[in-house]
């Protein structure tokens, strides 16, 4: 058995209720890794195209990977795969806190949930033992109600839950599932997934080991992999000090932060929302994931004003542009309340913001008035409007309920001239970067695999800050704004991201490159036992990029939904460092799609596939 | 004279002092085999349990599995308390007298796990990311 692993998968059929096990192949293990690849790899495999995706025939695979709960830096996180609600696409989320870690100790390394349960029901895995128990007391519960009641309920302060809130029983597309009390795996509504089965929460605890396959060369490994992400100035200063929040100003000054529905990229009151300021103001302590020498978690505590009271977790990057500079909000106590309560009820921080802005947007155009938002004054930067939004949106109340089903759904709703300013590719909102001012951003953005989302790579820190990987072929000069540049680079980087994703760790560690592909791969062979080199991980990488491209293709997706909205191409940056600038698309894409091997409406050839290995799924294009 | 020391305020609960103290015992990834614990109250207080050599579950052992061993000495001057497991009976004796409860029962080995402070080289201490434990010399 390779090291890293335990080797059992749960299977549950929550139409019958029935448990099984499974063991996936070593080969699988080798050319898929685990967490992001593994899930999608079952995805594919399992669920038909045409799936309804809040349906019983659809799946949520809970996947760890070789690295979780192991000693490496960023260790404690899972993935969550499943057909999106909200986009339609294969949609992998991570998550990190300590339910991954776990698992894994309960022995397995991923749950594979499918069917439906009647009634609201919860799982309890015992140090291997599953168990599904009645969660009709917990049912309408938000998250931290649910987990303190189920520690409760077996009388165990550690044992590990991850729930979906309101919003996932709700079915609001892009509900997240939140483990800890603090991490959620969010992006693109595996929340409304689970809440479709009726699975309120997974419960797990674990006494059980596992090893490496080289103990002392893993040992070395996980060393050098420590001292890397000491050495760098993300990783080892600015995560720790300020958390992610502590790049608002820098990606500011390069005038790609998101401003008023995208309508601007840049924020003239960035500061008041930077991860510096919260230290300054709210920060009581920062807390690591599992294993994690990052520990970018910022606890806070608001002790008075109109947000007292809020004491948890408070908003990283991502939920701090949402929440803040995309609804004209300077006040970082809002931000920070309004994504305490999207954990609490169980939403995706970064849409539920980005929904809110572009109503905000319609509301100063008047095209919505108070008839239609129930009395609520959304105009930008009423962050009591932002805030009181949350609930109703969770609930699916008032105006909340048409905001619910995503942007499209709701433009649609409203009216079709509205959907020109919605901000979303494949119906997924664009998160923390203005593309305008970043052309491999842009290009990200169009041809991601779960929508509009540039974590896999985040270019722009590469792109306009220029943290650069010495092992990815990289260009000496980036030109962020001409469209002359060559964008190749950005594929190999996206190899690498999702073969890190499917570690599973955290892209924290290589968004500024603090730990090279070749690092990876010589833990991971220590790890697992496989002989994996640089090329090996990144062709494990793009092996993944096209089975999840394949399954998109298989649900119908063609170029045409490789594109941009319309703000980005027609309407010029207005200020900062890329004003004038818009993006052109077409070009890039046909570049990169000629790079990746792919014809010239994106499908991945027959060649490119037999290369990857993927024979068997040409005939499914 | 060295001792283990910590630091609850610098905590931040990443349990890699737990997961590294079984590595450099058993050479597995188990968190829960730390002779080290590590809790959370919510939403934000940390708090390390650390074994500190009293030797209180030496006298409490009536078989006499718990013994000084000299090669390093501890605070008090005493040699670091060992447990040595071809004697142990798993009566938990020993888990009642502990005085920060870091002492736990194994199901599995019918028997606690003793901090050995690694035998002068604590791994904990060397792979705290914050420095929330130290070892003192003195």
């Amino acid at each position: 058995m390779p090291g890293g692993y335990t080797s059992k998968i749960l299977r549950i059929d929550l139409g019958n209720g029935s448990f099984s096990l499974e063991k996936p192949d070593d080969t699988v293990l080798r050319d898929y890794i685990g967490g992001e690849g593994l899930g999608t790899h079952y995805l594919y495999h399992e669920v038909a195209p045409g799936t309804d995706p809040l349906g019983p025939g659809n799946r949520i695979i809970f996947m760890t990977g070789p690295v979780t709960g192991t000693l490496a830096p960023t260790s404690g996180r899972h993935s969550v795969t499943t057909l999106s609600p909200l986009t339609g696409c294969q949609n992998t989320s991570h998550a990190g806190g300590y339910w991954g870690t776990q698992l894994k100790l309960a022995g397995y390394d991923g749950i594979i949930v499918q069917g439906q349960s009647k009634e609201p029901v919860y799982l309890l895995i015992d140090d291997g033992e599953p168990l599904l128990l009645d969660a009709k007391d917990i049912w309408g519960l938000d998250t931290f109600r649910t987990d303190a009641i189920i520690k409760d309920n077996h009388h165990d302060g550690k044992l590990s839950i991850t729930s979906i809130g309101p919003a996932g029983e709700n079915l609001v597309k892009y509900a997240s599932i939140q483990n800890d009390r603090q991490r959620s795996a969010a992006r693109g509504g595996p929340g409304a997934v689970m809440g479709s089965k009726k699975l309120k929460a997974i419960a797990v605890r674990g006494t059980q080991s596992f090893s490496a396959a080289d103990p002392e060369k893993y040992h070395e490994s996980m060393d050098e992999l420590l001292q890397s992400v000491k050495n760098n100035v993300l990783t080892g200063s600015i995560f720790p000090k300020f958390g992610m929040a502590g790049i608002i100003d820098a990606i500011n000054s390069h005038g790609v932060l998101p401003t008023r529905n995208n309508q601007s990229g840049t924020f003239n009151q960035a500061h008041k929302l930077s991860g510096q300021t919260m230290a300054k103001t709210m920060l009581t302590r920062t807390r690591g994931c599992y294993c994690c020498n990052i520990h970018c978690t910022r606890l806070i505590n608001i002790p008075f004003g109109p947000y007292h009271g809020t004491r948890g977790k408070g908003p990283d990057y991502d939920a701090i542009v949402a929440l803040g500079s995309q609804c004209d909000n300077s006040n970082l106590e809002a931000a920070a309340h309004a994504n305490m309560l999207c954990d609490q009820y169980g939403l995706d921080p970064v849409t539920t913001g980005e929904t809110i802005s572009w109503a905000m947007e319609l509301f100063e155009r008047g095209i919505i008035n108070r008839n239609d938002t129930r009395g609520i004054d959304l105009t930008f930067g009423n962050h009591e409007a932002m805030v009181s939004m949350i609930p109703k949106i969770a609930t699916r109340m008032e105006f909340g309920a048409l905001l619910a089903d995503g942007p499209t759904a709701a433009a649609k709703h409203i009216g079709e001239k509205t959907a020109q300013y919605t901000m979303e590719v494949k119906n997924m909102n664009l998160p923390g970067v203005d593309a305008r001012g970043s052309n491999a951003t842009a290009l990200s953005y169009a041809v991601d695999n779960r929508g509009g989302d540039d974590l896999r790579p985040f270019a722009v820190m590469t792109e306009c800050l220029g943290f650069r990987s010495k092992d990815l072929a990289m260009p000496e000069q980036f030109e962020p704004l001409s469209g002359k540049e060559n964008i190749e680079w950005l594929i190999p980087a996206q190899n690498y991201s999702v073969a890190v994703n499917s570690l599973v760790c955290c892209m924290l560690t290589i968004i500024g490159y603090s730990i090279e592909p070749s690092q990876y791969a010589k833990h991971l062979s220590a790890l697992t036992g496989f002989n994996y080199d640089k090329d090996h991980l990144l062709l494990a990488g793009e092996r993944i990029w096209n089975l999840q491209r394949a399954f998109n293709i298989r649900e119908g997706f063609t170029r045409d939904d490789d594109r941009l909205p319309a703000r980005l191409t027609n309407e010029p940056a207005p200020t900062g460092p890329a004003k004038g600038s818009t993006i052109h698309l077409e070009p890039m894409l046909d570049t990169y799609y000629q790079a990746r091997g792919w014809d010239r409406n994106g499908i991945p050839t027959r060649e490119r596939l037999r290369l990857l290995g993927l024979e068997h799924i040409a005939r499914d294009l | 004279m060295p001792r283990l020391t910590k630091n609850d305020d610098v905590c931040i609960h990443c349990h890699r002092c737990e997961s590294i103290c079984t590595w450099a015992h058993e050479s597995v990834f188990n968190p829960k085999r730390g002779r080290i614990i590590v809790d959370l109250e919510y939403p934000d207080i940390h708090n390390i349990r650390v074994c500190i050599q009293c030797g209180r579950c030496a006298d409490a052992c009536p078989v006499d599995a718990i013994y000084q061993d000299p090669e390093i000495l501890t605070t008090s001057e005493q040699g670091v308390f060992r447990l040595d497991e071809t004697k142990c009976i798993g009566c938990g004796e020993c888990l009642q007298v502990c005085p920060t409860h870091v002492l736990q029962f194994f199901h599995e080995v019918r028997m606690p796990r003793k901090c050995d402070f690694c035998l002068g080289e604590p791994q904990c201490v060397k792979y705290c990311p914050t420095s929330a434990l130290s070892w003192v010399l003195g």
